[in-house]
C-alpha cells in the first residue's frame, strides 16, 4: 500500500547507517538492487526496514554517494521540478552538469574513495564522472607533476630511469 | 628514434632520478588494481596515457594493455598552449614515433579495437605512421582505424600552389601505404587541392571506410562532379568542394549525411541508392543566382529522413515553402528539424510550412542570428558575388481555418525577440500544436569570436526580456486568448 515510500539502511564500514528510499537506491546500484532482491522474499508483508552493510565504504563516502544518489536518481527531484536550473548555466548540456563538476572537485584521496565506492556498489554514471575526474588531473601534466600530485615516489633505478627514458622519448 | 635532447621535461626527469623526495601525500593512485587504472588511462589521449604509465614501475607495464589508442598532434602542443612552425615539425615527429613504438611494442594477444592518429602531412612521418599501423591492422583485429590527416600550413596562410602540393603529398603517401588506407574505418582529410581520379581512387581503396569527412579538398577546376558508391560508408561529410554536383550513387549503410557550401545554381546533390539514410545537414550561403530548392524534387528518392539540419549562414533563404500535399510524402519520417542562422529581422512564418507538412515532427528548432564575423559587409563585395538583400519569404498558410499537428513537443528559438515575428510565431505553433510540452525562448547567440567585430558595423541591442515581470508578461501576451495553451511551458533560458 505505502510500497512508493518504502527506505532502507545502509550502514558504512564504521558502522554508521543512512536512510534511503528503496526506489531509488536501487535504480542507482545494481549492488543494493541485488541485495535488496535477495532480501525480499523474507521481508514480504513484514513492515521491518531492511538494513544492508555495506562493508567496503565508510560514512564519510557513504554519505557524499548518496548525496549524488539522491540527485541524480530521484525522478521526483530531477523531472517533477524543470525549472530548477539552480545547477544549470547557459549551454550546459545537462541540468546537473555543475552540480557534478562540484561533486568531484575534492582532494585526491576523497575522489579515489570514491571511484572505489562507485565501483563497488556499481553505480555506473558516479563510477564514469569520478574515473573521469582522475584522468582529468593526469591531462597534459608532466610525468613530474603528476608525482607530486598523487604523491607518486620514484621508484626506478637511475640505470632503469635511462632505459625508460630511451624505450619512450617520444613522451618526455 | 628521435632524442630531443634538453627538453624541459628530460631535464626535470634527470633530477628526480638522482633522489626520491620525501612527499606527505600518500601514493594511492598506482595502488588502484590494474583494470580500474586501464579505465582511467583509456579515458587519456594515449601520450598522456602512456606518461602515466612511465611513473613507477608498478604502472610501467600498463602501457602495453591499453585498450584505444588515440594519438595525435594536438597532444603535443607546447605548454605555452599554441605552437610554431618549428614546433609543428617536433610535434609531427613526436606522433611518428610515438605510433611506432606503441605498435611495435604491441603483444599480438592483447586486443586493441580502437586506433585513431591526428598527423601533419609530412611525408617521412607518415611513412613510419603508414607502415606500423599497417603492421598492426594485419596483426590485431582492429575494430576501428582513423586517420586525419591535416596539412602543416594553417588554412589561412594557405596558397592554392601550397594546396596543390599537399594534395601531391597525401596521394603520394597514399599509394605507398595503401594497405593501410585499405583498413582504415575513418579518414578526415582537408585543405588539399587534389587532381581528378584521387577522391574516387581514395573511396575505392579504403574499402572498409565507415566515415568519411573531406574539408575545403576540391579538385583541379576542370572537374565539376563527382560520383560516390561505397558499400559500407555510414557517415559522409563534406564541405567546400567546389563541386557542382555530387552524384551519390549507391550508398546501401549511409546515414549521415552533412553537405555545405555549394557553387552550381541548381541542387548540388543526386541521390540513388541510400535506402537507410536518416540525417541530412545542408548549409550555405545562397547568392543570388542560386535557385532556391525545392524539398518536394530534391528529396523524393529518400523519404527515410528523420533529422533535417538546414543552415542559411544569415543570408538568403534557399528552401521553398511548399504545400503538405507535394512534400508530404518525402517528409513523412521527418521528426527533428533544425533551421540555422536565419538572418535577423525577417519574418520567420514560412518556417511553419514544415510543421504542416511533416506529421511526425517532434522537435524544432530555428536559431535567428546575423553572425556578422563569417558576413561579407562590404557593399561592393555584395554586389559583385551576388548576395542578396533581405528579404521576406512569401508562404501562405495551407489551412487558413487552422490545423492540429499532434506530434510536435518542443520548440526552441534562439534570437527571440519580443515582437510581433517571434510572439506570433509562438502563438500560432502554441494553438497547432496540441500536445506541445515545452517551449524554450534564448536570446541571440554570442560567440566568442563576436567579440573582436569591426566597431563599425552597427549590431541592434538585443531587447531579449531580462527580469521575470517583462518575462511573465510576455507568457501573457503569447498565451491571451489561447483556451488550451498554458503559459507554464513557455521558458525564457538566457
Amino acid at each position: 500500500m505505502a510500497s512508493e515510500k518504502k527506505v532502507v539502511f545502509l550502514r558504512s564500514s564504521d558502522g554508521e547507517a543512512f536512510e534511503v528510499s528503496e526506489e531509488v537506491i536501487s535504480a542507482a546500484s545494481v549492488t543494493i538492487k541485488g541485495m535488496i532482491d535477495e532480501e525480499s522474499p523474507s521481508r514480504a508483508d513484514t513492515a521491518a526496514t531492511t538494513t544492508l552493510a555495506i562493508p567496503n565504504v565508510t560514512a564519510a563516502t557513504l554519505s557524499r554517494v548518496l548525496h549524488y544518489v539522491n540527485k541524480h536518481f530521484d525522478a521526483a527531484a530531477v523531472v517533477g521540478r524543470p525549472d530548477d536550473y539552480i545547477f544549470c548555466a547557459p549551454g550546459d548540456e545537462h541540468p546537473l552538469a555543475r552540480f557534478d563538476d562540484d561533486f568531484v572537485d575534492v582532494d585526491n584521496d576523497t575522489l579515489i574513495d570514491l571511484v572505489h565506492a562507485a565501483e563497488y556498489l556499481h553505480i555506473k554514471k558516479l563510477f564514469d564522472l569520478t574515473c573521469k575526474a582522475v584522468a582529468d588531473k593526469l591531462k597534459g601534466r608532466t610525468i613530474d607533476q603528476i608525482r607530486e600530485t598523487f604523491g607518486i615516489v620514484n621508484d626506478y633505478t637511475v640505470e632503469e630511469e635511462v632505459e625508460v627514458y630511451r624505450e619512450n622519448s617520444w613522451a618526455f | 628514434m628521435k632524442n630531443k635532447k634538453g627538453s624541459r621535461r628530460n631535464r626535470n626527469m634527470q633530477k628526480s632520478a638522482a633522489h626520491d623526495n620525501h612527499l606527505l601525500v600518500v601514493d594511492r593512485f598506482t595502488k588502484l588494481p590494474d583494470d580500474l587504472l586501464l579505465n582511467i588511462l583509456d579515458r587519456l589521449d594515449t601520450p598522456d596515457a602512456v606518461r602515466t604509465c612511465l611513473l613507477s614501475k608498478r604502472t610501467l607495464y600498463l602501457r602495453h594493455l591499453l585498450s584505444k589508442l588515440h594519438i595525435w598532434v594536438t597532444s603535443f602542443v607546447p605548454d605555452c598552449g599554441h605552437a610554431t612552425f618549428k614546433d609543428t615539425i617536433q610535434m609531427n615527429a613526436a606522433v611518428a614515433d610515438a605510433t611506432d613504438n606503441i605498435l611495435t611494442f604491441r603483444s599480438q594477444e592483447i586486443p586493441l579495437g580502437q586506433l585513431s592518429v591526428g598527423f601533419y602531412l609530412k611525408y617521412y612521418d607518415c611513412l613510419t605512421i603508414g607502415k606500423a599501423v599497417a603492421r598492426a591492422m594485419a596483426t590485431h583485429n582492429l575494430h576501428s582505424a582513423e586517420f586525419i590527416i591535416m596539412p602543416e600550413k594553417k588554412l589561412q596562410y594557405c596558397t592554392i600552389d601550397d594546396r596543390r602540393r599537399s594534395g601531391k603529398l597525401l596521394m603520394s603517401f597514399f599509394y605507398a601505404c595503401t594497405d593501410a588506407f585499405a583498413g582504415l574505418t575513418r579518414l578526415y582529410l582537408r585543405n588539399l587541392k587534389l587532381a581528378e581520379n584521387d577522391i574516387p581512387n581514395i573511396i575505392a581503396t579504403c574499402k572498409r571506410l565507415e566515415y568519411l569527412r573531406l574539408s575545403m579538398c576540391e579538385t583541379e577546376d576542370s572537374v565539376l562532379h563527382l560520383q560516390v558508391e561505397h558499400p559500407q560508408l555510414v557517415e559522409l561529410d563534406i564541405s567546400d568542394a567546389g563541386l557542382e554536383l555530387v552524384e551519390l550513387n549507391s550508398l546501401p549503410n549511409l546515414k549521415r549525411l552533412v553537405f555545405s557550401v555549394w557553387v552550381c545554381p541548381q541542387e548540388p546533390l543526386s541521390f540513388g541508392n541510400i535506402p537507410l539514410l536518416s540525417s541530412l545537414s545542408l548549409t550555405n550561403v545562397s547568392m543570388r543566382w542560386q535557385k532556391v530548392i525545392r524539398l518536394s524534387q530534391f528529396l523524393p528518392s529518400v523519404p527515410s529522413i528523420r533529422d533535417l539540419h538546414l543552415s542559411f549562414l544569415s543570408e538568403k533563404i534557399w528552401v521553398q515553402p511548399e504545400c503538405p500535399k507535394l512534400l508530404s510524402p518525402v517528409l513523412q519520417n521527418l521528426q527533428f528539424l533544425n533551421l540555422e542562422e536565419l538572418p535577423e529581422g525577417c519574418d520567420i512564418a514560412w518556417t511553419r510550412f514544415f510543421l504542416e507538412a511533416a506529421p511526425n515532427l517532434k522537435e524544432v528548432c530555428i536559431t535567428v542570428w546575423d553572425h556578422w564575423c563569417d558576413m561579407e559587409t562590404d557593399k561592393v563585395e555584395r554586389e559583385e558575388q551576388g548576395y542578396c538583400d533581405k528579404r521576406n519569404v512569401e508562404w501562405e498558410s495551407s489551412a487558413p481555418d487552422g490545423f492540429r499537428h499532434y506530434n510536435l513537443t518542443k520548440l526552441t528559438i534562439y534570437g527571440f525577440q519580443p515582437n510581433e515575428n517571434f510572439m506570433g510565431y509562438t502563438r500560432h505553433v502554441m494553438e497547432a500544436a496540441v500536445n506541445l510540452e515545452e517551449i524554450s525562448l534564448y536570446d541571440r547567440k554570442v560567440l566568442q569570436c563576436c567579440e573582436d567585430l569591426d566597431p563599425k558595423i552597427e549590431v541592434a541591442p538585443s531587447r531579449y526580456p531580462q527580469t521575470v515581470e517583462e518575462q511573465e508578461l510576455l507568457r501573457e501576451q503569447i498565451t491571451e486568448g489561447l483556451v488550451m495553451a498554458s503559459p507554464h511551458i513557455i521558458h525564457f533560458r538566457s
